[in-house]
């Protein structure tokens, strides 16, 4: 709504300055988006250089043919000469003319000039030049004879202020000046004037024929009719008015109808009531099948729900929403039919939504105009023409069905503070809510003015009046008294954020990608109506397609390290209403080298813990290539992105990842010590059966496990002694990882086992495949599990178990004897390292050990245990060099290896130079391999073996000596039991 | 024994040593088991005699340990000296990756809210017309539910244009108090310019309890804006229209770039535009079955890409939707 500010003071009277104006109504009423400055600027005595001149002489310029040479008495002593372009006035004239040095609203000077050699001083001036109107066509000649030299801005608007005000669609009275000006009279306690237009006279007694048949979409039709109408242009301040209004002049009666709208805010129309067939006006239902031809020119097809105003024969105008071709009103129109009805809202906004078709008029009535109104608009309007046309008025009609009451609603002083959160005095809500028109009784039952009656129908609306009247500025800045908190985040909330942080951490930024998709590229040109979503397992959902897409654009504007992830929701179809929707969703990531997929998967381990994976081949994946588990991971199939890898992750939306637990139960770190493991039951496993596990044969191809494992002895080799190849791997991976899909090497793997233990290759002893050789334990309880245990782990393997002579003995060891274990009956025999290996080599066992109770075991054990079973002619001491402290080193192993990057891992030790028997494993070449699966470690925490494992070598052979460390029992309640226990075998290859 | 003698020739020995192992040397040779001094000690028989050999070892064995220390000492500074690592070169890079800018805003939006005590609500997506419309009592004749202003899937469904429908769920699971925000995608049928997207984020906030007013409403946005803004913004309050409030109001901040003073930013208004809010329609709370004459409450929305663009001077939305890392690595 535009509202010229000279207009709107003649409707109310204040004090205040436009900007004071502008500043309340933005706070109040609705947005002021600003003030428009126009016409002619009033500053510096500007306004005092534009004169009303009159034309004494005009004739053509001596040097030109299209020039008018003239003289103009502007009220000085001698007329001055001006060159003019218009030929539309001649002498006696009264014309604007602008003096040089006026500065004209296009912001040029104007100068004395010569034109064509005749001096021009000063410059009479059109309507567009003043930007009254839009007429250029010639200059603009005032009506009535003013005198000469009067100031121009007496007579005319020469500049103008004009507030540009968007008004909220609850207040259709406010789309008129009339309508602003009551806001700014309540809000400033200024004078409101009457409102404008009061019916000159009586009509005649010609009353138009109007037949109301629709009276829900058209509540009142006031109908009058003027005859000896004279269609011309309109007054200079009434074309100016409507021009700062923001529309265009086009005659008198057509003027006036825009006028009295802008004025009002109710949308008149006037028909040529000559054309009107059979001289009636009907207001119903299009009938099927109709039609006719707009204002605009277009033919307009209607359907049975547009209203339409008819005559006699067919539609001649869309109610509200614009006129007909046939019955507007042009030049030589002597009658005319002014309607000024009311139409209810939403069929004047659907009418206008099916033909695409909005106007100043369909704009106030699909808000809902006020009934009441009608008379009043054709009040002012009848005026007008009268006064501007010099028409009279023949007849007149208000048809009308029943037109509501206006609403009557109570106030309570105190529900308005309690919902402002301010004291406003009664007597300040009284006042607030009768300046603005309502009426206000005793007991604050409040009617409510027609023109609010859409918007103000409850006491809350009251309070929102009250309120910005009152002033929003006043109300203060608090916080509510809180009985309740609720700050915390859900957990899948505290996830999300975990995942974004984690994957963030590991390099990934993130991408926000677009959840709608287009059905196909032709739908897409031809704007779907409805939106496609990218539902999973669509043909457009690729998973990942939109990050890939993100990633080729960076690719495209040269970045690199390209790491993405997005987390967004997924929507499956669920069978009901509404798909079911599912978050967080995170997608993979293109990358640039080849390994990284994995990083995603390492990245989110964190936060879940522990994600092993299974070989997966989904849609998007490189077939040999791809993972799964809690989602989908690997390589994206190769078509999609070339060369560049494309490593993706997508976590499955339902479980995964897991959120964090609510608590976090401590677990214990000081009781037992970090221990360097691998998987018993598998080795045990491969012994036993001579051939590796049959998880080896699982699963075909590499998967990424298998690529960390392959590189070991590789390491190893480089670094390593000089042993058989195969003999140094076996110790160092778990078997059945090696040489998966490698069935040569498989082969030579798994011979060396079988030499090692069925005794294909040298055997050490004649009787027994393996000796454990198992101290005197302290607590003599124990034994018998001890014994059972070891048998679990090594079957088909004999057990001696040695008295060391120490005190504790184990008799209820010695019942064991025959159940495949030995106890030293030779105690004595058995005392000190030596003895006990001697006693072994005389029963022809391949090993003796001596295992503490604390895990720990003697360096000089190994060393003894090679020596004593040393060939002729090695030098004793130097054919070994390992440690059992393995178990204390493989510590370091192990942070070191958790370093480098394999994560917690079985760490195998060996030794690189000479013992000192201090710190055997300080040059030790390092191997892990990988962590066992979650599960089977949690089995063999249960089972209670871990093992590790020190090679040696000597010059003519090598072999590993393994430590085998069994599980600590707890120490329950009252019974104290065996902590550890450990044995020591020693594999030849 | 000549003790004198021996000490003379010991001490200057110990003086002379130059390194830890000439000092031990020393040491075996006048100190150790076998030295003289050692000897003689097992030999004597008189009380005088020990007692001087006695003090002479003391007085050999200070000496040691003070020659020792100072030994250890010039090694210790020689080593300090002597070992030196360059520390103005590079380290290891570690690859950072960055949240999106939404993201960011997003958090540090929820962080205010959990620290006024707000639960955070993810809704759905894809909406009935009954949450996205009906129970936010929009006329008919709103124009959000036309196909020109909003996506529908179906007739009944659509995707949300405002995060409010969330508030609905919120309410109609619970009784009051709620104090709870949603954040969100929300979908609108516009033409992609410099400021619009058919695609956008936003943050409702509702409160509902007894005795809320519009002060709180206007103090919880202060309080945001100022979180998000800096602490000297101001705000400013205008009446406004929305169907779901009542009163409604529009929240100005004071432009946080020229303080009021009038730049390109605010539009030379000294004030930018933020979104909406106001106190919940009466009818809304009927509607999820709060009495509203004992409830009252307030609401409000925020676009987070506005946020975004306005604080770090993003001209356009179009890139926050790109995912060029040159822009996600700026923040």
């Amino acid at each position: 709504m535009k509202v010229p500010v000279s207009w709107l003071r003649e409707y109310v009277e204040v004090s205040a300055t436009t900007q004071q104006i502008a500043d309340r109504l933005a706070i109040a009423t609705g947005e002021v988006e600003r003030i428009v400055r126009r016409g002619v600027a009033d500053e510096n005595g500007n306004y005092g250089l534009f004169k009303v001149g009159r034309v004494i002489e005009a004739g053509k310029h001596p040097n030109a043919d299209r020039l008018q040479l003239c003289r103009v008495d502007v009220g000085e002593a001698e007329p001055r000469q001006i060159v003019c372009g218009a030929w539309n006035f001649g002498p006696g004239a009264t014309v604007a003319v602008a003096l040089p040095g006026a500065v004209l609203p296009d912001g040029n000077m104007l100068e004395q000039a010569k034109l064509r050699g005749e001096v021009s001083d000063g410059m009479i001036l059109s309507e567009s030049e003043l930007e009254l109107g839009s007429d250029h066509s010639g200059i603009l000649v005032l009506s009535d004879p003013i005198e000469p030299g009067t100031p121009l801005a007496d007579v005319l608007p020469l500049g103008e202020e004009v507030l540009e005000i968007e008004m909220t669609r609850n207040r259709p009275d406010c789309l008129s000046v009339y309508g602003i000006a009551r806001e700014v009279a309540a809000l400033f306690s200024g004078e409101l004037a009457a409102p404008p237009g009061r019916d000159p006279g009586e009509p005649g007694s010609e009353p138009p024929d109007v037949t109301i048949e629709d009276y829900e979409g058209c509540p009142r039709y006031v109908g009058r009719l003027f005859t000896n109408v004279a269609i011309a242009p309109s007054p200079p301040w009434l074309k100016a008015r409507i021009t700062a209004a923001g529309m265009r002049p086009i005659s008198n009666v057509v003027d006036v109808t825009n006028y009295v709208m802008l004025a009002t805010g109710n949308p008149l129309h006037a028909f040529d009531f000559d054309t009107l067939r059979g001289g009636k006006i009907v207001v119903r239902r299009a009938h099927k099948g109709e039609e006719f031809t707009t204002l605009d020119g277009n033919l307009r097809k209607l359907v049975p729900e547009d209203l339409v105003i008819a005559d006699a024969e067919g539609a001649i105008a869309f109610a509200g929403i614009m006129g007909g071709e046939d019955t507007e009103v042009r030049e030589g129109t002597t009658s005319i039919l002014l309607e000024a009805a009311n139409f209810e809202p939403i069929g004047i906004l659907r009418s206008s939504e099916r033909h695409a078709l909005r106007t100043e008029g369909s704009n106030r009535w699909e808000k809902g105009v006020d009934p009441h109104l009608a008379p009043q608009a054709a009040a002012l309007a009848t005026e007008l023409i009268l006064e501007l046309t010099g028409a009279q008025w023949a007849g007149h009609v208000d048809a009308k069905g029943e037109l509501p009451d206006p609403p009557v609603v109570s106030l309570r002083t105190g529900r308005v503070n309690r919902v402002v959160g301010l004291e406003i005095p009664p007597d300040d809500q009284r006042g607030a809510l009768e300046r603005l028109g309502f009426d206000v009784s005793s007991d604050w039952k409040s009617t409510v003015p027609t023109w609010r009656a859409v918007d103000v129908t409850r006491e809350i609306d009251l309070v929102e009046e009250v309120a910005r009247v009152h002033g929003l500025e006043k109300i203060p800045f608090t916080l509510p008294t809180r009985s309740a908190m609720f700050g915390t985040l859900a957990p899948d909330q505290r996830l999300r954020r975990l995942v974004e942080d984690v994957l963030v951490g590991a390099g990934f930024s993130e991408a926000y990608t677009l959840s709608l998709a287009a059905s196909d590229s032709d739908e897409k040109r031809s704007a779907p109506r409805s939106a496609h979503l990218r539902a999973r397992g669509s043909p457009h959902d690729a998973p990942g397609r939109p990050l890939v897409a993100a990633a080729r654009h960076n690719v495209n504007m040269g970045n690199e390290a390209i790491r993405l992830f997005e987390i967004a929701r997924v929507y499956l179809p669920s069978g009901e209403e509404l798909p079911e929707e599912r978050r967080p969703r995170s997608r993979g990531s293109p990358r640039a080298a080849s390994r990284r997929p994995w990083r995603c998967r390492d990245a989110l381990r964190r936060p879940q813990g522990g994600a092993g994976l299974r070989a997966h081949d989904g849609a998007f994946l490189h077939p040999g290539k791809g993972g799964a588990r809690s989602g989908r991971l690997g390589r994206r199939a190769p078509p999609e992105h070339s060369r560049r890898g494309v490593g993706g992750l997508r976590a499955r939306p339902r479980d995964a990842p897991r959120a964090p637990p609510e608590r976090i139960v401590y677990e214990d770190v000081i009781t037992f010590p970090a221990l360097a493991r691998t998987s018993p039951s598998s080795w045990t496993r491969a012994r036993r059966q001579g051939t590796s596990s049959a998880a080896t044969a699982r699963r075909p191809g590499r998967t990424p496990r298998h690529a960390r494992l392959r590189r070991l002895p590789r390491r190893g080799h480089s670094r390593g002694p000089k042993v058989d190849r195969v003999s140094r791997r076996v110790p160092l991976a778990r078997p059945h990882a090696l040489g998966r899909g490698r069935p040569e090497l498989r082969e030579k793997i798994v011979a060396a086992l079988g030499s090692a233990v069925r005794g294909g290759a040298p055997r050490m002893s004649p009787q027994a495949d393996t000796v454990v050789f198992s101290p005197a334990l302290n607590e003599e309880e124990s034994s018998p599990g001890v014994l059972d245990e070891l048998r679990g782990e090594l079957p088909g393997v004999d057990v001696l178990v040695v008295d060391d002579g120490s005190r504790d003995r184990t008799p209820s060891s010695r019942g064991e004897r025959g159940r495949g274990a030995e106890l030293s009956g030779e105690p004595r025999a058995c005392r000190g390292r030596r003895g006990r290996y001697e006693y072994a080599a005389r029963k022809h066992y391949a090993y003796c050990g001596r295992v503490d109770a604390d895990g720990q075991h003697p360096p000089q054990e190994l060393t003894a245990c090679s020596s004593a079973f040393a060939p002729e002619g090695v030098r004793r001491g130097r054919s070994v060099r390992a440690s059992s402290r393995a178990t204390a080193t493989s510590r370091t192993a192990t942070s070191r290896a958790r370093r480098a990057g394999w994560g917690p891992a079985c760490c195998g030790a060996r030794s690189g130079s000479s013992s000192d028997g201090r710190s055997p494993m300080r040059r030790a070449g390092m191997y892990a391999a990988a962590r066992p699966p979650s599960r089977s470690r949690a089995a063999l925490h249960d089972r209670g073996a871990p093992r590790s494992r020190a090679s040696c070598d000597s010059p003519t052979r090598a072999f590993v000596v393994e430590e085998v460390r069994f599980n600590m029992r707890e120490r329950a309640a009252g019974e104290s039991r065996i902590s550890g226990k450990k044995a020591v075998s020693l594999v030849s290859p | 024994v000549d003790v004198q003698g021996l000490e003379n020739e010991a001490q200057s020995a110990i003086a002379s040593a130059s390194t830890v192992a000439e000092l031990d040397d020393a040491r075996v040779r006048y100190l150790g088991r076998k030295s003289a001094l050692k000897q003689a000690l097992r030999e004597v028989r008189d009380p005088e005699s020990g007692r001087d050999l006695n003090t002479l070892r003391e007085r050999l064995e200070q000496a040691v340990a003070e020659r020792e220390q100072m030994l250890s000492s010039e090694d210790l500074e020689r080593r300090l000296s002597e070992e030196q690592v360059d520390v103005t070169l590079p380290g290891q890079a570690t690859p950072r990756g960055h949240l999106h800018l939404v993201t960011q805003v997003r958090r540090e939006v929820e962080d205010v809210f959990l620290g006024l005590g707000y639960r955070v609500v993810d809704g759905r997506e894809v909406e009935t017309t009954h949450y996205n419309f009906d129970a936010l009592n929009l006329p008919t004749t709103h124009p959000a539910r036309s196909q020109l202003q909003s996506l529908f899937l179906n007739e009944n469904i659509v995707l949300r244009t405002e995060t409010s429908p969330s508030q609905i769920h919120v309410m109609e699971e619970g009784e009051p108090p709620v104090y709870m925000i949603s954040i969100g995608r929300v979908y609108r049928r516009e033409t992609p310019d410099a400021t619009h997207s058919p695609i956008f984020h936003q943050v409702e906030g509702l409160a509902v309890d007894r005795g809320i007013t519009m002060a709180d409403l206007k103090g919880t946005l202060l309080h945001l804006m100022r979180a998000l803004f800096g602490s000297e913004r101001e705000m400013r309050f205008r009446t406004h229209y929305f169907p779901f409030t009542e009163p409604s109001l529009e929240p100005d901040v004071s432009c946080f770039l020229c303080s009021g003073q009038g730049c390109a930013v605010c539009r030379w208004s000294g004030w930018i535009e933020l979104g909406g809010s106001g106190m919940v329609d009466p009818n809304v709370l009927e509607f999820v079955g709060y009495d509203p004459e004992e409830w009252t409450g307030f609401a409000f929305g925020i676009g987070l890409e506005r946020i975004a663009m306005l604080r770090h001077g993003l001209p356009e939305i179009g890139p926050l939707w790109q995912n060029d890392l040159r822009l996600l690595r700026q923040f």
